[in-house]
């Protein structure tokens, strides 16, 4: 196999990330490594009915770039990623 | 500075954009989410927080109860580690933890200081809850989730960490809850908890007139005009004239010194500039004294860190001033600094000083 072969053999690499919410619910991708998280995102949003800009998707504690991918971010298959919505505070006692 | 942000750090991480409904919000007297309070934390606090200041996402109640709850689980052992490989850092020295907390409908400020060489782990822990009859559980259980996280990342393995670990409630138990100011109504908490937090930083001390009911409606409306138009409108100094006797921070920004000014230090004043050097000239709100109220003047110059390319540019904003207010204006070199300040002459015409 030629070096650019193993290349596009690596890009289309497809792994399954598990995206876990507060309640304990987790919800399965099928994707690319090169896939950008944006996609995941926007797709776990509009299943779940809301905007995925109120919604913090995280790995190890840290907030995922939309513009980052499995390979950037070194996602192996079946890893997770915490995601926490948007609260609202006001409070009438 | 540690490279692992502290809680989603807002001011610190990357981008967070509201949606066009969390700022729809602010008219009214809806609710505000969590992501609107920390994309206002990080507009107007980018810059003006020392490094041993952390400000935590409004979210950090989820944060933690996220990542305690992976602790003890054996296939989240990996996140763990690495998590406890970026979070020791924060082991290492003295920090303080400021976050606009929100818990079970309601925003309230922690300010923790912590520093895990010392024998008693916490310096201070402070409460300020804009809510006249204040529940205690609301911040106790934060703090408590708090106390879990450090313990279980940042101290893990530290001789100290064993008192976290055998008093689960020892932070709690040092809370004090601290006299602020009030909300009247019932959604207000999270603009409450923010002008604490703007304060705190400032090194004000809190008391329960520094600023009313009042200046948090004000402050409400204009965030709204202004976010609804212009999404980089706030900013601290925009936010300060809403606060009495409120200062902004000084940002750690290089100083406009070291960007090539308008002037340089040496030549006499009032002398023309050079019209073939490379010119920038910054107008800092908070250089600048303004003894006379001029509306015309504000909004031509008292943008934050306008700058001007060159002095043509400069020149043309100057002529419009002149031209509306009728006022004239002159640049004067400053002496012993390069600092550019404009200067208005006649009588009642606005002058600016350095501070």
């Amino acid at each position: 196999m030629s070096d650019n072969e193993k290349a596009a053999d690596e890009g289309n690499e497809t792994i399954t990330i598990r995206i876990r919410d507060q309640t304990g619910e987790e919800t399965f991708f099928k994707i690319k490594k090169t896939t950008k998280m944006q996609k995941v995102f926007e797709t776990y949003a509009s299943r779940k009915g809301i905007q995925s800009s109120s919604i913090r998707f995280m790995l190890d504690g840290e907030r995922i770039l939309p513009d980052a991918t499995p390979k950037m971010l070194e996602m192996d298959d079946q890893d997770q990623i915490d995601c926490m919505l948007e609260q609202t505070g006001g409070r009438s006692f | 500075m540690p490279t692992m942000l502290f809680v989603d750090d807002p001011v610190r991480g990357n981008p967070l954009r509201p949606t066009a409904d969390a700022i729809r919000a602010l008219d009214g007297e809806d609710w505000l989410s969590t992501i609107l309070i920390d994309h206002l934390l990080q507009t107007t606090l980018k810059g003006c927080v020392p490094d041993h200041v952390l400000i935590g996402s409004s979210d950090c109640y989820s944060y933690f109860s996220t990542y305690n709850d992976k602790l003890d689980k054996h296939d989240c052992a990996d996140t763990v580690q690495t998590m406890r490989g970026g979070l020791q850092a924060y082991a290492k020295s003295e920090f303080r933890y400021i976050s606009a907390a929100c818990h079970q409908g309601h925003f309230f400020v922690v300010d923790v200081t912590f520093d895990s060489r010392h024998p008693a782990i916490f310096k201070q822990v402070n409460v300020y809850d804009s809510l006249s009859i204040t529940s205690r559980r609301r911040a106790t259980a934060v703090l408590g989730r708090l106390q879990r996280f450090l313990s279980g990342f940042c101290f893990h393995g530290l001789d100290h960490n064993l008192l976290l670990l055998e008093k689960q409630d020892y932070v709690v138990q040092q809370a004090v809850f601290r006299n602020c100011p009030k909300q009247n109504n019932s959604h207000d908490c999270g603009l409450f908890a923010l002008a604490v937090i703007w304060h705190l930083l400032e090194g004000k001390e809190i008391h329960s007139s520094v600023f009313t009911q009042d200046h948090i409606g004000a402050l409400r409306e204009a965030l709204y005009r202004g976010l609804s138009s212009n999404a980089e409108w706030a900013t601290l100094e925009n936010v300060s004239s809403f606060f009495p006797a409120f200062l902004p921070p000084v940002r750690n920004e290089p100083s406009p010194e070291q960007d090539g000014a308008l002037v340089h230090d040496t030549g006499p004043e009032d002398e023309e500039p050079k019209e073939d050097e490379e010119v920038v000239a910054e107008t800092h709100p908070e250089n600048f004294t303004h003894n006379v109220e001029d509306e015309i003047f504000e909004r031509k110059f008292s943008e934050p860190s306008q700058v001007f390319q060159t002095v043509e540019e400069l020149m043309v904003v100057i002529n419009d001033y002149q031209e509306a207010s009728g006022n004239s204006l002159a640049i004067r070199r400053s002496r012993g600094s390069s600092r550019a300040f404009a200067n208005a002459t006649g009588g009642s015409t606005p002058e600016m000083n350095p501070r």
